[in-house]
């Protein structure tokens, strides 16, 4: 007879396969008749065993000539206990001729390669507002299209009343129609290319100004060779992180950045100037002309995002005990070193 | 997440999440692509992903892009061979680092990713794991098989240490 108290030694028998078929449905029968004990879901189950009962049942890593490999592996990766890594070091003292497997290990962790960085971040950043999505411009241009064929289509009927209004209209071909619409809509919101864009349509786009009388500064003949010479520096890759020397200098961004990317835009914009012009201005005028180490917090952080970002010219990292340092162009960027 | 923390999200993790696709791929252009896919979907769902969780979530989309597109490319070229052909510029570093950049293109795909997340970015093996949707022992394990994979094939070099 099973029952709830003697069930589990059946449940061994029958995963064991020694139940005869008789008693097997028997088992069956009785699980049917007590569903709950089947109810155990292992996954829901909070029961956990704690750390110390684990740890009971794990094996110390072997530390000999056949487990080496992984011993110098699981020291590199931090998962050797203290007396795991004095064993170690035991042995490797005692087996120098295993150094070279140690330092062939110690190859395998990867670091990042400095000349590789994302090419063109600038089609990934986002500007804030409101976007207006498509489906309510679609909407406009129907609404546009359907009130200028309800005008068109009244003005016909006041000039002959009795012909009904549909049969006026004009009809067109939504190939014909629609085109149309849109211009009427996107001529309110275009920019008119400037001369430079249409000579040279990779020229930096400018949007008409409603007030052609202001000031546009234009770049000093002084400035045109330093921004040409950070313009062609190859790719920059530092960072201040010291924990973190060959990351990129998007690092350092994150320590600068304190306003958007895009709302930077627009104040180069708003100046009618590049991106490069505007923060290379903003730098000079906090720098001087003169080569110099800069402290971190006198770089202006709007420039600094930017030179960054933009300009990507590598000169060099340089590390001490009390700081790091990298340098864009001219400028040494220098931090302690926390 | 906001319009400014996603702008941080490309500063913070664009070259991150290009060079872990790029090393896997071998592709500059394929990774440039997944990338910018990444970010995308990253935009479409700002509203659900904090800022805190956007690098777990950009480096989750990249592995599973990269595994739908070695799925949907089943005979795509060894990165290993790729790298020899167009010839990885990095020798301005060190000459030891084209070796251990093809010893890495000859791991396994998997073996590859999880070390490439562990060393690149510093994650833990449960990190890890929740992006290459693994357990911790089997990332472990993993990362294990491709050292010891990578120490053998440098070892082979006879490389002068």
């Amino acid at each position: 007879m099973i029952t709830r108290e003697n069930y589990t030694v059946f449940t061994e028998d029958f995963i064991a396969g020694k139940l005869s078929p008789e008693m097997e449905e028997a088992y069956m029968a009785f699980l049917e008749a007590n569903p709950d004990l089947m109810d155990i879901d292992l996954e829901e189950s909070d029961a956990k065993l704690d750390d110390g009962f684990l740890s009971q049942l794990k094996k110390p890593i072997q530390i000999d000539e056949q487990n080496l490999d992984e011993a110098i592996i699981a020291q590199l990766e931090g998962d050797l206990n203290q007396e795991e890594e004095e064993r170690l070091e035991a042995f490797m003292l005692a087996h120098p001729e295993r150094e070279e497997d140690r330092k062939l290990i110690a190859l395998t962790v990867l670091r990042p390669s400095i000349g590789e960085y994302f090419p063109n971040k600038n089609v990934l950043y986002k500007k804030g507002g409101f976007r207006i999505p498509p489906a309510i411009w679609y909407s406009a241009a129907a609404s546009v299209l359907i009130a200028a064929l309800w005008i068109y289509g009244t003005g016909k009927n006041e000039l002959n009343p009795t012909e009904p209004v549909f049969s006026q209209v004009e009809t067109f071909t939504q190939e014909e129609v629609k085109p149309k619409a849109f211009e009427e809509i996107k001529s309110e919101v275009s920019t008119t290319p400037s001369k430079e864009q249409e000579a040279n349509p990779l020229a930096p786009k400018r949007v008409n100004r409603q007030s052609p009388q202001r000031h546009i500064p234009a770049i000093t003949p002084e400035e045109a060779p330093q921004i040409k010479r950070l313009e062609s520096l190859p790719v920059i890759m530092a960072s201040l992180n010291e924990t973190e020397p060959s990351l990129t200098v998007s690092q350092l961004q994150v320590a600068h950045y304190d306003i958007s990317f895009s709302d930077l835009e627009l104040e180069a914009e708003k100046q009618d100037q590049t991106l490069l012009q505007y923060a290379y201005k903003k730098l000079r005028k906090t720098v001087g002309q003169d080569e110099r180490v800069v402290p971190e917090n006198e770089i202006p952080h709007d420039a600094a995002t930017i030179v960054a970002d933009k300009v990507r010219s590598y000169v060099g990292f340089n590390e001490s005990q009390e700081t790091v340092s990298f340098r864009i162009g001219n400028f040494e960027l220098k931090r302690k070193k926390r | 997440m906001t319009t400014n923390e996603y702008n941080l999200c490309v500063d913070q993790f664009a070259d991150r999440l290009f060079r872990f696709l790029l090393k896997n791929t071998g592709n500059e252009d394929l990774a440039r692509d997944l990338v910018q896919d990444c970010f995308e979907k990253l935009w479409m769902k700002k509203e659900n992903v904090d800022f805190e969780r956007s690098k777990s979530y950009l480096f989750t989309m990249a592995h599973n892009a990269m595994i739908d597109q070695w799925r949907k490319d089943k005979g795509h070229q060894d990165i290993a061979d790729y790298e020899e052909q167009v010839g990885y510029e990095q020798n301005q570093y060190s000459g030891l680092r084209p070796i251990i950049e093809r010893a890495l293109a000859k791991l396994p795909e998997i073996q590859r990713s999880v070390l490439l997340l562990r060393d690149y970015e510093g994650y833990d093996y449960a990190e890890i794991g929740r992006i290459c949707e693994l357990n911790e022992s089997q990332v472990k394990v993993y990362i294990y098989r491709a050292r010891v994979a990578m120490k053998n094939y440098l070892g082979a070099l006879n490389l002068v240490v």
